[in-house]
């Protein structure tokens, strides 16, 4: 509701727009945030300014948890940068979007390991899942280890977007309590500057 | 204009919290009674205007205020500036605890020459005090956007490029603050010329 206020002259705001469309460069913002998941032997992150806007071009640094670069990346024109599992440690990835913002996030050895144990029986053929849980009638010709693999990638399907949505969720986001906490903390400590002076 | 946590060498960390204890030092030393009042409203706004995001332009950047803060307040501009950017480090995660010096020094610094060039304007030229509030409002954010280019010099980007990118990006932010400050300080002027005026010591 804040930004529409900052709109008040559309000849102005028309004739800038052109003018930045002229001049292309990274997007500019006060806070960035990286996010990332695991999904199978991927790890896929989105990198967003505060404002909502998508880092476009930033660099992303995967590091373990020693400080070695495992590998880097830039982020394409939706904020987003994915590859392959480097390692099954602690990763940290951390964002630098130019003009000195940075951010950080933690992804633990823990989220890494469910793709570990289903690699380990792998060869068998792939079978769909469907038809496995809808026929009832024919024995448990498939063994405990495939069956295993194909829960573990049913479930890595499904828990996908909760997983990017848990991810999202951890964005401390400004709202009406942090604003109305501050004010109340700067008149709070006017009044307090005030009363020093007042006793002098 | 807020620059993260751990992109900037100790160095400058350092030298930041040093110049932003100084000024503040000053400022909280010229702030009269009267005064007090008007940097906690001052405060309050810089603190509320980071939220509001100009839309247009390439990026996401927001209203800063310095210049208003600064021709108000001349060096109560530290003290002022620092309280709301604490907060802001604290509640919205905005720049960070460590780098809140050099954050300060960034948006305080322009806003105490604002103030200055904001009164020599006027002293030589009464009649243009709309046009010396665009000026300081303007040249307010292009100094921040040049202090914090200056900043980033340390770490591994060059000057001239931070000072273009952050100078472009802020661009509109300036544009708007100038109207913003001209406005402020006509409507001022008009309303309680009073509170333009009447610091005499600074």
């Amino acid at each position: 509701m804040t930004s529409q206020t900052a709109v008040p002259r559309p000849s102005l705001a028309t004739a800038l727009v052109l003018l930045f469309l002229a001049v292309a460069v990274p997007v500019q913002a006060h806070r960035v945030n990286i996010f990332a998941w695991v999904e199978g032997e991927t790890i896929h992150t989105e990198s967003k300014f505060s404002g909502g806007k998508m880092v476009q071009g930033g660099e992303v640094v995967v590091l373990d948890p020693q400080g070695k670069v495992l590998l880097r990346g830039k982020t394409d024109d939706q904020g987003a940068f994915s590859f392959p599992v480097p390692a099954r440690t602690d990763l940290k990835l951390v964002l630098n979007a130019t003009m000195g913002h940075r951010a950080e996030w933690t992804l633990t050895a823990a989220e890494l390991a469910p793709a570990a144990a289903v690699t380990e029986p792998a060869p068998a053929a792939e079978s769909e899942p469907a038809p496995a849980v809808t026929a009832p009638p024919p024995p448990p010709a498939i063994p405990a280890a495939e069956l295993e693999r194909i829960i573990d990638a049913a479930l890595e399907r499904r828990l996908q977007p909760i997983r990017h949505a848990l991810a999202e969720l951890k964005e401390e986001k400004v709202g009406f309590r942090e604003v109305m906490g501050g004010l109340g903390y700067i008149f709070g400590l006017m009044g307090v500057a005030a009363y020093f002076r007042y006793r002098k | 204009m807020h620059i993260s946590e751990g992109v900037l060498a100790a160095p400058v960390l350092f030298s930041g919290l040093a110049v932003a204890a100084a000024g503040t030092a000053i400022g909280l030393k010229k702030l009269s009674l009267e005064q007090t009042g008007r940097a906690g409203i001052l405060a309050a706004s810089f603190f509320v205007a980071s939220l509001i995001h100009i839309p247009f332009g390439p990026g996401s950047v927001h209203l800063i205020l310095n210049g208003v803060v600064g021709v108000l307040l001349g060096w109560g501009a530290f003290p002022a500036i620092l309280t709301a950017l604490t907060l802001q480090a604290v509640l919205f995660h905005y720049g960070g605890l460590t780098v809140l010096g050099v954050n300060t020094v960034i948006m305080a610094l322009p806003a105490v020459v604002c103030h200055y060039l904001f009164r020599a304007l006027v002293r030589h030229r009464p009649q243009w005090l709309t046009g010396a509030g665009f000026a300081a409002g303007l040249v307010a954010v292009l100094l921040a956007a040049l202090m914090a280019a200056l900043a980033l010099v340390f770490s591994d980007e060059s000057f001239l490029e931070a000072a273009w990118m952050l100078g472009v990006a802020h661009f509109p932010v300036m544009v708007i603050e100038g109207v913003v400050t001209a406005t402020c300080v006509s409507f001022l002027n008009r309303v309680h010329p009073a509170l333009l005026h009447l610091e005499k010591e600074s």
